[in-house]
């Protein structure tokens, strides 16, 4: 069943001649986690901004399980790769805050129930310390936590973890399979990354969008059954494939800019 | 004790027992201009009553002055710096406005109103008002735009978008234009005493000056600038602790 569809939709920032994103069509389905790749300037956060509702297309329809998107709400829950978390308040005290605005809990109920979002993502003692006193991998963790507390159907990531180091990237990304994986209701998670692996591990589906304007150059089906094994999935000869194909879909728009400027020497 | 504590007592000492030994013991100055410290701390004694009287009556006037300033420009500030409408509509006044001496409205806040405590009150209450004002709307404006967008995804609702997002996020600028409010306050404070009061250290200093009682004005002098150095230590303690959120 589709629950987010975007239909030719193109946008032009104002002030801006060439469009960010031209004509871009993708339905995407309950309970899937699609995976957006391509190189910067492809219109990939862009597309987040729309989805979140934080900017209006210049033409096209969004919709949202059939209805059109006007505006953020707590349906959709964002994670940023920076300024996820507000640095005045503790990391307690920022999953409250989303709690008590979105309207899932209040009061003590909504303390009890962010110690035991931090607990789970195995952030047990520092509840009271504020994000500039915690690394970069923590407050990613923090800003996961907080949006999975908003227990939204759609979760929205851009590069959530583009500024963590490799060791928390994989612990973070194991935390995100848990998270989406588990819980009662079906979340849906579109995922920006510059990673091809990450994408290749943590999606059903990966959209590869190419620059100038912003548009799918195409989208590719991960066939591995769940639960993924990262070590094996790296020797898999379809995994390499996959891998080749979308490298060179990425590399072919950089190569044909080079081959443009510099008349393709010693490419 | 610090060497640094050290160096600064001995500087102190060294510094009082010169102007001592000039003034009280080898005479080399005029005596009522320029009266030995042991002089002035017998007056800041004597007088200690009148001091305590003018103290709780300047520290009256600055307190409503500032305290107004605070719960009017703060808001406003808020308001304006997250409507790009509104903002540009008032731009042309805070500029016209804002750049204006305050002093200058003292005479005529003084004829508009009917008593001197609200003049000087209103006289605090404008010198306060732009700095704030100006750094709070700069504050808002300058906050990243990402935490604006992280806000509105949680579907905040206005009110929590002022009082939680927008003041704490603006709150370092608001801290730095409050400090010059209160160095401008102050001044504007002991001007106004000077001008028509009958009370208030800024009156003290005025009121003995007027009788060539210059020993009386350094003292009066002293204290002020003991009221001043104690506020700001006041206000640095609440900033650290306003801004504790912030890499130190």
């Amino acid at each position: 069943m589709p629950i987010l569809t975007l239909d030719s939709v193109s946008l032009t920032y104002p002030g801006d001649e060439q469009p960010s994103i031209s004509n871009l069509s993708l339905t995407i389905n309950e309970g899937e986690f699609i995976a957006v790749i391509g190189p910067s300037g492809c219109g990939k956060s862009s597309t987040i901004g729309l989805l979140a509702g934080l900017t209006v297309p210049t033409s096209g329809k969004l919709e949202l399980n059939g209805l059109p998107i006007q505006g953020p709400g707590p349906d959709r829950a964002i994670v940023f790769q920076d300024y996820s978390l507000f640095p005045w308040m503790t990391a307690l005290d920022n999953i409250v805050f989303a709690l008590q605005e979105a309207g899932r809990a209040k009061g003590e109920k909504a303390v009890q129930q962010a110690i035991e979002l931090l607990d789970m993502v195995g952030l047990r003692n520092i509840h009271r310390k504020y994000p500039s006193e915690l690394s970069g991998g923590m407050r990613q963790r923090v800003a996961i936590a907080r949006a999975f507390a908003l227990d939204a159907p759609v979760y929205l990531m851009d590069e959530p973890f583009g500024a963590v180091d490799a060791r928390n990237r994989v612990s973070l990304q194991e935390l995100l399979l848990r998270l989406w994986a588990g819980g009662s209701k079906k979340k849906t998670i579109f995922l920006v990354t510059h990673d091809i692996d990450e994408a290749l591990y943590l999606a059903d589906r990966v959209v590869v969008f190419t620059p100038g304007p912003g548009r799918i150059r195409k989208i590719v089906e991960v066939p591995f059954p769940r639960a993924r094994n990262r070590y094996l999935l790296i020797q898999d000869a379809r995994y390499i494939d996959l891998r080749n194909e979308i490298l060179s879909l990425i590399q072919h728009d950089i190569l044909e800019e080079l081959q443009a400027v510099e008349g393709g020497a010693g490419i | 004790m610090s060497q640094t504590t050290r160096d600064r007592l001995l500087l102190l000492v060294f510094s009082l027992l010169v102007w001592q030994l000039a003034t009280g013991w080898l005479v080399l100055l005029d005596a009522n201009l320029f009266p030995p410290p042991l002089k002035v701390l017998s007056l800041l004694m004597e007088d200690r009553a009148v001091f305590v009287k003018s103290l709780f009556s300047s520290l009256n006037l600055l307190f409503f002055g500032y305290s107004l300033a605070v719960i009017t420009a703060i808001p406003l500030g808020l308001v304006i710096g997250a409507n790009r409408r509104i903002r540009l509509a008032i731009e042309p006044a805070t500029n016209i406005l804002g750049p204006i001496p305050p002093i200058v409205y003292i005479p005529y806040a003084i004829a508009l109103l009917p008593t001197f405590t609200m003049s000087s009150i209103f006289v605090i209450f404008i010198g306060a008002f732009w700095p704030l004002l100006i750094n709070t709307i700069s504050g808002v404006e300058s906050l990243e735009k990402g935490l604006i967008d992280s806000a509105k995804s949680l579907g905040v609702s206005r009110k929590s978008m002022l009082i939680r997002i927008l003041l704490p996020g603006a709150m370092p600028h608001i801290i730095s234009g409050g400090a010059i409010s209160l160095v401008l306050a102050f001044i504007l404070l002991t001007a106004a005493e000077m001008i028509g009061a009958t009370s208030g250290l800024g009156w003290y200093v005025k009121y003995f000056s007027d009788f060539a009682d210059y020993p009386r004005v350094v003292a009066g002098i002293i204290v002020i600038g003991a009221v001043v150095l104690v506020l700001m230590t006041c206000y640095r303690r609440l900033s650290a602790y306003l801004l504790r959120w912030k890499k130190t």
